[in-house]
């Protein structure tokens, strides 16, 4: 699992250079198209983890249950702490992703994104690193 | 990064490198977007939902299924 996110932040990091890359060179994309597909390609990076995410929380949960009643609680706590995190970072990356789309669906305003890509390279750090 | 890169990603990392690799693919292919695709891009966004995944963990796993 922790494989499948460390591979979803290595696609993250090289996606958004290659948005400038093919802006920049011959590919005929616009800068709008650029945008588009690397925010496209993005929130695809940021979906799948959610999902991995998921998954951890569920199985955890599944562990809590099986456990001595003593220990329950502090575990689910730790959960919980865990949760609470993720649920934040996911909350400051859809945030970011608006702004990224508003913008850049609007000739007249900027193209860039860069909040999104740090949102969304925090989102999967911070997932990648509580699963650990 | 060239298509071999991918090809390896996808052999390395299963099916979510399945949906990566067509976001490239689709980087490269696809025209410039639409309202209409700009729409749907933050639909996708506004469908990320955090409670919504857990359920749908939950579901595909059995857990808390009697």
């Amino acid at each position: 699992m922790k494989r499948t996110l460390l591979a979803l932040t290595w696609a993250l990091l090289m996606l958004a250079p290659l948005g400038l890359v093919t802006a920049t060179t011959g590919c005929k994309a616009t800068p709008q198209a650029t945008a588009y597909k690397t925010i496209a390609s993005v929130q695809a990076t940021v979906s799948t983890a959610l999902g991995v995410w998921a998954d951890y929380v569920v199985a955890q949960d599944v562990k809590i249950e099986g456990m001595p009643p003593d220990q329950r609680e502090a575990a689910s706590n730790e959960l919980g702490d865990k949760e609470a995190k993720a649920r934040g970072a996911l909350a400051a990356y859809k945030i970011a992703a608006k702004v990224a789309i508003n913008s850049a669906s609007d000739p007249t305003k900027g193209l860039a994104s860069p909040d999104m890509l740090a949102e969304a390279s925090r989102f999967t750090s911070l997932i990648a690193s509580l699963i650990k | 990064m060239g298509a071999a890169a991918l090809l390896a990603l996808i052999a390395q990392y299963g099916p979510p490198a399945i949906g990566l690799a067509k976001q490239v693919y689709d980087f490269v292919k696809h025209p410039d977007p639409s309202p209409a695709d700009w729409d749907a891009l933050e639909k996708s966004v506004d469908a990320l939902d955090y409670n919504g995944a857990i359920a749908a963990a939950r579901l595909k796993s059995g857990a808390g299924l009697s």
